[in-house]
């Protein structure tokens, strides 16, 4: 299993260039993400979805080191966001696949616990929005789903995407307004 | 969906959303038409997305909730906040919130006190982010109303349904103490059948009440079902269920709801309350088997079992269960609801005469406290053994026990016990069962819990001793007037059960003080924090580690603390529900931050005090550690709101109460800041430092009288003749005027320590305000430091004094301008040395600009002057500012700058916090003689004396 020096050591690379740490760092994360996911759940098997501080956990286990740098922890951050958005989507669309009767085992154990039932639907819907956003807009569909499944606050976004908080605190208004709209068939 | 312009165009839409959003209507309507003008396709789009702009919150509220993220141009940015909507302080109509209570998917609790009624109550919110539409809001009043009619004594009455200011709707119940039937469960696995019979009696005749009224639960669940002091039960969450058909809680998909669900549920059948009693019958099995009738390891197995397979009959389980007993249990989860019995009435019938049947031992209730022997026995289970086999002779009554009545707290001081068996395995639960204790005292508004004994109206002291699996906890309460032991008593248990032995010596010590505690206090005496005593024990261990942390030097503190975070992280993994430990981890990553100022170790701490508040609510300890959080992050207002919760669960915490002083005198709230010194000090009255606080705050509101007061008591406490606060109390003395007083204080300072020159300063200082100048030369001449008030706090410090100044002025008083002016070219090379190695001090620039004047370069000393006042603005920190304008003051007036010197005079005398200008400093200060004679000086010294 991935030792957090790993991951740090792959981070680097990434941020200094190397295209190919990117690919082996987001399965290592994923893993890693998946494993704090369900260990929370054993911990706390009220929580509903609910990303907050899942990150900052991962965080603070895999990367905070006496020799991590602030630049780390931005980009760790927005990279855990997006590996936690895959997390959850693949969880989502299983559980939506085992729905349709296409077989029980589809998902297995406690992760079955992660998303509430009402949960699956929109999880998937607003995943579909955000790659729709990306097309247009990068940064904005990033900014969302930073926030939405990475939990991150203002600051750490801000931190992650290089920008000043007010350029996010902007940015995410036109993006929450357009997202309204996507989404915005049913109110409820 | 926004009809897509192509891909490229949005770049210009978003930027011209961006601008619009932020225009008044007017500005915006404009705008648009000129926009759609050119472009209608635009228009409509930006019309679609400013629509959607206002309505954000609402219309997001879904996915808000789901994920957690709340509006952020709505609330501020504060994750895992258990007072998830900032209520904490209000007032909502009549209610004032107290703190939150729980937070999770049926919604968000608050504990109020009703301030018409003066009751406490619980106020329950919708989850945030969830706006409702209208007819969902008629829905939850219509429900709300229904189930607010519904009076029994087994349902959770709704007093009233609220609405606040900005349109959110809210419950407002009666506050129960008690516990869930979760907790119980969570506590004590199976009960007792009696138990479990009386429990299911009352929940099926509440069902019975509302069944009747035409109201079905559809979520009864063990955390829906609560268990009071007095033993009745009572259902909560009534038909709230039932509004928006599952859409407003997320609740229904979390983990063990679907356990409760009826087989007619689950396949999404019309319910009635025949599902209802589908969950009493779950319910009761789980009490009586201390396992549900489905189990599996994924809800989707647990759903299929509900639907298909049969449970495992209770008697299987639990051999005392007799065949009618069986029946009933299985005949409420017959799958088909035609073959359950339909009728909670009959039901509750039923189990009526099961309970007769019942093994005839009296009804085990769920007690409230102070019926000492017999409640141990019941809540710390049969295992433990706690027996009482000594009872100190002597009265029990401390003297003044009358002082239970009074409003003052009583100072008891808790001392580290004794290990009297040697080793590990004691010494530290010597240390930390006394830290236990002092802790769960701290708790109670009667009383004041303080380290030493000096001072104190009752010590308690005990020794620990531990002999193969029993450990023997022997206390004894010491009256401090009457100087003798008054009470002793020895509680054993197991080692296995350490939090009962605790618990135990803490009510026998509570009940000795004979204080008053209240029901609230009670409960929390009460509350179990952990069931797995290796967690507790390994928390202790921890304890002793981090105590034992304070006592040693640097290199072995971080060790120690070290250790004690790695007992506190078993603890966790032996009980990731265990509050304590997460809130000591807390307060041990900010005790490492002078060692590591990293952001990350104070991240940590915050982290750490979060999560014991999702576990355990109103944690005094994780709530101080958010305020060191808040304070090192350097925001006070952040700070004074944990520490007033802190405050709330440690009432007399005298370091609390420091700590709010400091916070608020920080914001300029000085008046608040006096008061919560004033408190620390009367709790802990033999800290001098806490005198010192409430001195130099009285100070700055020029309450001299009081400021004196404080030093005096300060000044008596010290025994190290530190000159440091009667250099300040001289200070007072003189700017209240008081000469005689100055001197006599001087002439009691000895001139063998000279400190950073605060000995020197405080005899020149008399000498320079009697205008005695040979005394005064005299004095720096022996001084023995170039400069006053030099140190490693040069660049933060309030004054910085060469003496050469000070000679060169008083030179120039005495007449001798040939001396004087050398003495100023002296000061002045000096200070510009200075000024050049810290040129962001403005002190030091002040005692420039004094050098210059002398020399009358009058540009560079108005120079130096505006520097040094424009490098600490006001609203940055209002006391240095005052320091430094004062200083800016005495250049102005050397100068002959009368205008620029009355000018700050004016603003000085109406701060409120300007202690560095008073009208008798004014008087009598040579410093101002140059103003002397300017009618304006005369009309601002009679304005400010009328105050």
């Amino acid at each position: 299993m991935a030792e957090p020096g790993d991951i740090t050591l792959l981070l680097r690379r990434w941020e200094e260039g190397d295209p190919r740490a990117l690919d082996q760092l987001m399965p290592l994360m994923y893993e890693r993400l998946r494993q704090l996911a369900r260990q929370r759940l054993r911990s706390e098997p009220d929580a509903s979805l609910n990303t907050t501080g899942l990150v900052h956990e991962a965080y603070l286990k895999l990367v905070d080191t006496p020799g991590a740098r602030v630049q780390d922890r931005g980009h760790f951050l927005g990279l855990a966001s997006r590996v936690m958005r895959h997390l959850l989507v693949d969880h989502a669309r299983a559980r939506q696949a085992t729905k349709r009767g296409l077989g029980i085992a589809a998902v297995n154990l406690d992760e079955a616990t992660w998303i509430p039932d009402d949960a699956v639907e929109p999880t998937i819907e607003l995943d579909e929005a955000l790659q729709r956003l990306a097309a247009v807009d990068e940064r904005r569909s990033k900014i969302l789903e930073q926030r939405y499944f990475g939990g991150l606050s203002l600051e750490e976004t801000a931190e992650a995407l290089h920008v000043s908080l007010a350029t996010v605190k902007r940015e995410l208004r036109a993006a929450r307004a357009w997202l309204a709209v996507e989404l915005g068939r049913d109110a409820s | 969906m926004i009809r897509a312009p192509n891909p490229g165009q949005w770049a210009e839409l978003f930027a011209a959303f961006d601008t619009l959003v932020v225009l008044d209507d007017g500005a915006r309507a404009e705008r648009l038409a000129a926009i759609g003008a050119t472009d209608p396709a635009a228009r409509r789009a930006l019309e679609e997305l400013l629509e959607a702009d206002a309505n954000a919150g609402t219309r997001l509220g879904r996915i808000d909730a789901i994920f957690g993220a709340a509006d952020p141009l709505a609330a501020p940015e504060r994750r895992a906040d258990p007072d998830v909507l900032h209520l904490v302080g209000r007032t909502i109509t009549h209610f004032r919130v107290v703190e939150p209570l729980a937070a999770g998917g049926m919604g968000v609790v608050y504990r109020a006190i009703d301030t018409h009624l003066a009751r406490p109550v619980a106020l329950k919110f919708p989850l945030p982010g969830q706006r409702l539409d209208r007819q969902v809001r008629e829905r939850f009043l219509r429900e709300a109303r229904a189930a607010g009619a519904l009076d029994h004594p087994n349902i959770c009455s709704i007093y009233e349904t609220g609405e606040t200011e900005d349109g959110q709707l809210f419950l407002a119940m009666p506050l129960y103490e008690g516990e869930t039937l979760k907790a119980r469960l969570a506590r004590a696995g199976r009960l007792p059948i009696a138990d479990a019979l009386a429990i299911a009696v009352q929940i099926a005749q509440g069902l019975s009440a509302a069944h009747r009224a035409g109201i079905v639960h559809r979520d009864l669940k063990p955390g829906n079902a609560m268990i009071l002091a007095d033993g009745r039960a009572k259902i909560l969450d009534f038909g709230i269920a039932r509004v928006g058909d599952g859409t407003l809680t997320a609740s229904h998909g979390t983990p063990g709801t679907v356990a409760y669900m009826a087989p007619e549920q689950i396949r999404g059948k019309q319910l009635d309350g025949r599902a209802d009693l589908w969950a009493l019958g779950v319910l009761l099995y789980e009490m009586l088997t201390g396992r549900r009738p489905f189990e599996a390891e994924y809800e989707i197995a647990i759903a299929h079992a509900i639907v298909h397979s049969n449970p495992v009959r209770p008697s299987v389980l639990r051999p005392e269960i007799w065949p009618e007993l069986d029946a009933v249990v299985l005949g409420l989860l017959a799958r088909h609801p035609g073959n359950r019995r339909a009728s909670a009435d009959a039901v509750a019938a039923e189990l009526t005469g099961l309970e007769s049947q019942s093994v005839p031992h009296p009804v085990r209730r769920w007690r409230a406290p102070f019926n000492p022997s017999v409640r141990r026995a019941l809540v710390w289970g049969a295992t433990v053994a706690v027996v009482v086999t000594t009872v100190g002779a002597g009265a029990w009554l401390l003297r003044g026990g009358a002082a239970s009545r009074s409003t003052e707290p009583r100072i008891v001081a808790v001392l580290p016990f004794e290990a009297l068996s040697g080793g590990d395995d004691t010494d530290y639960l010597a240390v930390a069962l006394a830290d236990e204790i002092a802790t769960q005292l701290s708790r109670l508004s009667a009383v004041a819990v303080s380290g030493e004994s000096s001072g104190a109206a009752a010590v308690v002291r005990g020794s620990v001793k531990r002999t193969g699996d029993e450990v023997r906890l022997q206390v004894e309460l010491f009256d401090a007037d009457q100087k003798r032991q008054v009470w002793t008593r020895e509680y054993r248990g197991p080692v296995s059960n350490l939090l009962a032995v605790q618990r135990s010596a803490t009510d026998g010590i509570v009940a000795a003080l004979h204080v008053g505690v209240t029901r609230d206090e009670r409960a929390v005496l009460m509350h179990v924090p952990t069931t797995n005593a290796q967690a507790y024990d390994l928390y202790l261990r921890g304890r002793a580690a981090q105590i034992g942390a304070a006592s040693r030097d640097s290199s072995q503190q971080v060790a120690s603390l070290l250790r004690a975070q790695s007992y506190y992280a078993r603890a966790r993994e032996s009980d990731p529900n265990f509050a304590a430990p997460r809130a000591s981890l807390a307060m041990s990553h900010l005790a490492l931050v002078p060692h590591d100022r990293t952001s990350a170790r104070r991240d940590q701490a915050r982290l750490e005090a979060e999560a014991a508040l999702r576990l355990q609510p109103g944690t005094p300890e994780a709530h101080e550690a958010l305020a060191s959080y808040w304070s090192l992050r350097g925001e006070p207002s952040n700070a004074i709101s944990e520490l007033e919760r802190a405050l709330a669960g440690r009432p007399n915490a005298s370091h609390l109460h420091d700590l709010l002083g400091q916070s608020l005198r920080q914001l300029g709230r000085l008046d608040e800041a006096a008061s919560a010194f004033e408190r620390a000090s009367r709790l802990e009255p033999r800290n001098r430092l806490l005198h010192q606080q409430a001195a130099v705050t009285y100070s700055r509101m020029r309450r001299y009288d009081e400021a004196i007061a404080h030093w005096d008591r300060a000044i008596a406490l010290d025994s190290t003749g530190d000159p440091f606060p009667r250099m300040i109390r001289g200070q007072v003395y003189l700017r209240r005027g008081d000469v005689d007083s100055l001197d006599a204080a001087m002439r009691r300072i000895p001139l063998g320590i000279d400190r950073r020159g605060m000995t020197t300063y405080s005899h020149y200082t008399a000498h320079h305000i009697g205008r005695r100048h040979a005394e005064a030369l005299a004095c720096l001449d022996s001084a023995k430091v170039a400069i006053l008030f030099d140190g490693p706090a040069t660049s933060g410090g309030l004054l910085y004094r060469p003496v050469s100044l000070l000679r060169a002025q008083t030179l120039e008083r005495m007449g001798n301008p040939a001396s004087a002016s050398s003495a100023y070219e002296t000061a002045s090379a000096l200070l510009e040395d200075s000024v050049a190695a810290h040129p962001q001090a403005p002190s030091i620039r002040i005692a420039l600009g004094l050098a210059y004047a002398g020399l009358h370069r009058r540009a560079d000393a108005m120079r130096e002057a505006r520097t040094a006042m424009e490098l600490v603005p006001v609203a940055g920190d209002a006391v240095s500012a005052t320091a430094f304008m004062g200083g800016a003051v005495e250049i102005f007036a050397k100068l002959g700058e009368a205008d620029a010197a009355l000018e700050l005079i004016e603003l000085l005398l109406a701060m409120p916090a300007g202690r560095e200008m008073s009208v008798p400093l004014l008087r009598l200060d040579p410093a101002f003689d140059p103003l002397r004679g300017d009618p304006r000086f005369d009309a601002l010294l009679a304005r400010f004396s009328r105050n």
